[in-house]
């Protein structure tokens, strides 16, 4: 296949994503704030529900990405640049998910735990995973050659990923105010079903579509920013090239 | 404040945030776009 059909291809499978990302944004919408029922003791802030988990779910994912895309950099058969790229995109987008997982428990814990914060095994362990992969973002920007900084992020994300399996299993290892999983639960039975179950479901999806679409979106941006910052180093270069040249040229003739 | 207030903030918030970070992408990449082909003003 040619590249021009490549690049059609690559145009569709994007306006389909986005197309994905808007009908079950959509859906979300319907389900979660008109169709599926108040809980009988949370009453209505039930519905934040419909996105803190999708968000946390997300953030799992983004973290689960970066991890290995660093793998795959760290390994010598399949080390390339595009992995770091897509490591860093996936992590900054895991950050974000994180952040509004924290904001939306915050705001349903309000009404439902009656505070906004409590010292809970799954508060700190998530807000610990988002110190984390913010500390791997600031890494990042630390100056070295380009694989060395490559390699040393990925080492980092690695062991940052440590802290995901730990938040996931805080309610099962540790005695938390924050309830028991609901759907994948340890028995594989969901305590969850009808209206309820399909706003979950749903938004899963659309928050799952939404991280791919905004990665891909991110990567590009990462890919733009790697090429500006090439052409400006080699200018650079040129120019000084030229007023050494220019400099030589002067004294030979003096 | 009532449920739906805490309902209301945290659905709008979600939808700020998301659409604030997807619009600094678009606009971050039109900015870079415009200074790797300057002749076109940034379009492909």
């Amino acid at each position: 296949m040619n590249t021009s059909g490549i690049v059609r291809i690559v145009r569709i499978v994007r306006i389909a994503l986005s197309v994905v990302v808007v009908v079950s944004m959509s859906a979300l919408v319907l389900l979660g704030l008109v169709v599926a029922p108040p809980d009988r003791f949370q009453g209505d802030a039930q519905r934040l529900m419909y996105l803190h988990v999708p968000a946390a779910w997300v953030a799992y994912l983004a973290f689960a990405t970066t991890s290995l895309m660093s793998a795959l950099y760290l390994w010598h058969r399949t080390r390339r640049r595009r992995w770091d790229r897509l490591a860093a995109a996936s992590a900054e987008l895991g950050v974000l998910f994180t952040v509004l997982t924290l904001a939306l428990g915050s705001l349903w814990g309000r009404p439902v735990w009656g505070v906004w914060w409590t010292w809970d095994a799954r508060l700190i362990t998530t807000t610990v995973l988002l110190f984390l992969y913010v500390g791997y973002l600031a890494i990042r920007r630390i100056p070295a050659s380009e694989e060395v900084r490559a390699r040393r992020n990925a080492i980092a994300a690695l062991v940052a990923f440590v802290d995901v399996p730990v938040v996931h299993f805080s309610v099962v290892w540790w005695r938390t105010l924050h309830q028991q999983a609901t759907v994948v639960t340890p028995e594989l039975d969901p305590q969850i079903e009808g209206a309820m179950a399909a706003a979950l479901l749903v938004g899963v999806l659309a928050f799952t579509a939404l991280f791919f679409r905004l990665l891909w979106a991110r990567y590009e941006l990462a890919v733009h920013v790697d090429r500006l910052d090439a052409d400006v180093v080699a200018d650079a270069v040129r120019r000084r090239r030229a007023t050494a040249t220019d400099s030589v040229l002067q004294e030979v003739s003096a | 404040m009532t449920d739906a207030a805490f309902v209301t903030t945290g659905w709008l918030g979600t939808g700020v945030v998301v659409a604030a970070y997807g619009l600094m992408i678009r606009f971050r990449h039109h900015r870079v776009r415009r200074r790797t082909h300057p002749t076109t003003g940034g379009a492909s």
